[in-house]
């Protein structure tokens, strides 16, 4: 039985927590363990306007996983990504973790560099094996690593593209390789313009509609809310139809691991692939 | 003449100096202009006036506008640049240190000040209420405790994030 600290980040508890449930549910089938801890913004948002104080944002969640002598695991790309390069310059940099731990005394806490941030599906990957499986989900399936996953690859990666495509595979789908699938969702345009973040989306969704996906899976909070939310609004404006019903990595499993829709949150998506998943199942 | 002679005064040779004592700004005199930031990147391909070379080429050399400019704040982070780059400079590094020194000595844009208030004030970008709360006790989640907004004060005390987000940075 593996055990780690499982860090919610601020997206996937405010409006995407079907990927939580589905996570958890997969993570139970597995015997994976994820506990809890009153965590705060992993520092991403802050990177622009201060990167110290960003490093302490990270800094001050790891200490958390240290405190409780357990690795640290993220659903949202962004999360990992931050954590992850924080972890790995504190590591490093004796002078920055100096800096760091300075402030940090001040909360009464410390880095001390001994725990480990994981992305979830890493851990998946590891744990799912063809024996889980109890049914096929027979799709077409784009899969959409997006970035953080694997960049910046200095300090981050842990072969997602490949363990993705993996973990659709050993589900029973097929794999649909499509123009730009490592480029990014767009969804980090939001803040600017809801236009610019739509504009992006509908590009990825065109690629993969060329290519004949039925679906998409995503692994991260940004990624689906991209593929997911703003594929019904590009539909609007544009006036095309992209049809690709857009879920968690983690729904898809689940489904395959032989959990019910509603036991992943499948009606919380809005491109509604539950139907899909059903007539596909053998 | 005039207009030339305006645009002169603004260059401030200290700027590549100040860049290159940042976090991220280590290599911006590496950039040899070839423009594989710009070609890689996908906020580009869909609008024009986002170019990462030439943020790096005004940077260098020394155009303040940089600084007050809301360009660089269109970077969607996605590293796309940084993994082709054949000088290493790290384009997205350098624009976060341009947008880092913006915060001290430039302009930082209103929505990015409003989603870091938020952080500065509750400790994560979104507050999650009772109802929210709620819904996810409903599908078998646990709650999320509000954070511990002593503990974030402290955390932020004296950095330039602090001074940001409670308005003391200069321009609006
Ligand atoms: S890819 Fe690198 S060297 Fe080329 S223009 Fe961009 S930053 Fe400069
Ligand atoms: S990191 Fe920013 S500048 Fe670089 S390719 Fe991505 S959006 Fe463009």
């Amino acid at each position: 039985m593996s055990e780690y600290l499982y860090f919610p980040g601020c997206n996937i508890p405010y409006r995407e927590n079907q990927y939580e449930l589905s996570a958890r549910a997969v993570a139970k089938k597995l015997g994976v363990e994820l506990r809890g801890a009153n965590f705060i913004c992993c520092g991403l948002n802050i990177e622009p306007i201060d990167e110290f104080a960003s490093l302490l944002f990270s800094a001050r969640n790891i200490a958390l996983a240290e405190e409780q002598e357990l690795p640290l695991v993220a659903l949202c790309n962004g999360c990992y990504k931050t954590l992850r390069v924080a972890d790995r310059k504190l590591k490093k940099d004796e002078r920055l973790r100096a800096r760091v731990n300075e402030k940090l005394a001040e909360i009464g806490r410390e880095y001390r560099g001994r725990s480990e941030v994981y992305h979830f599906l890493d851990v998946v990957s590891s744990e799912l094996k063809p024996e889980h499986i109890v049914r096929k989900v027979e799709l077409r399936v784009a899969p959409f690593t997006g970035c953080h996953s694997t960049r910046p690859s200095e300090y981050v990666g842990f072969g997602a593209e490949e363990k993705l495509r993996e973990l659709i595979r050993l589900c029973g789908a097929k794999v649909v390789r499509y123009t730009d699938m490592d480029k990014c969702c767009g969804a980090p345009l939001l803040a600017l313009g809801e236009e610019l973040g739509v504009s992006i989306a509908r590009q990825r969704l065109l690629s993969m509609k060329a290519r004949g996906a039925e679906a998409a899976v995503t692994m991260c909070p940004f990624c689906q809310v991209s593929l997911d939310t703003l594929q019904v609004k590009a539909e609007q404006e544009f006036g095309e139809r992209y049809g690709i019903a857009s879920m968690y990595i983690t729904q898809l499993i689940g489904i395959a691991l032989g959990l019910k829709p509603e036991e992943l949150g499948l009606g919380e998506n809005k491109t509604k692939p539950e139907a899909l998943l059903k007539g596909a199942l053998r | 003449m005039e207009k030339l002679e305006l645009r002169y005064r603004q260059v401030d040779s200290s700027l590549v100096k100040k860049l290159k004592q940042m976090p991220g700004g280590e290599a911006v005199g590496r950039c040899y202009q070839c423009g594989t930031c710009t070609a890689s990147c996908v906020v580009n391909a869909i609008l024009d006036d986002f170019n990462p070379r030439r943020v790096i080429r005004m940077a260098v050399l020394g155009m303040r506008e940089v600084l007050e400019s809301v360009e660089p704040w269109y970077c969607a982070v996605c590293y796309m640049c940084t993994e082709r780059c054949p000088r290493d400079v790290k384009p997205v590094s350098v624009l976060m240190a341009v947008k880092n020194l913006s915060c001290i000595e430039g302009r930082v844009p209103q929505a990015f000040r409003n989603i870091n208030e938020n952080i500065a004030r509750i400790g994560r970008l979104f507050e999650i209420d009772d109802f929210t709360n709620f819904m996810r006790e409903d599908m078998g989640l646990p709650p999320i405790e509000p954070s511990d907004t002593e503990e974030v004060a402290k955390l932020i005390a004296g950095t330039e994030f602090e001074r940001v987000v409670k308005g003391e940075a200069e321009n609006e």
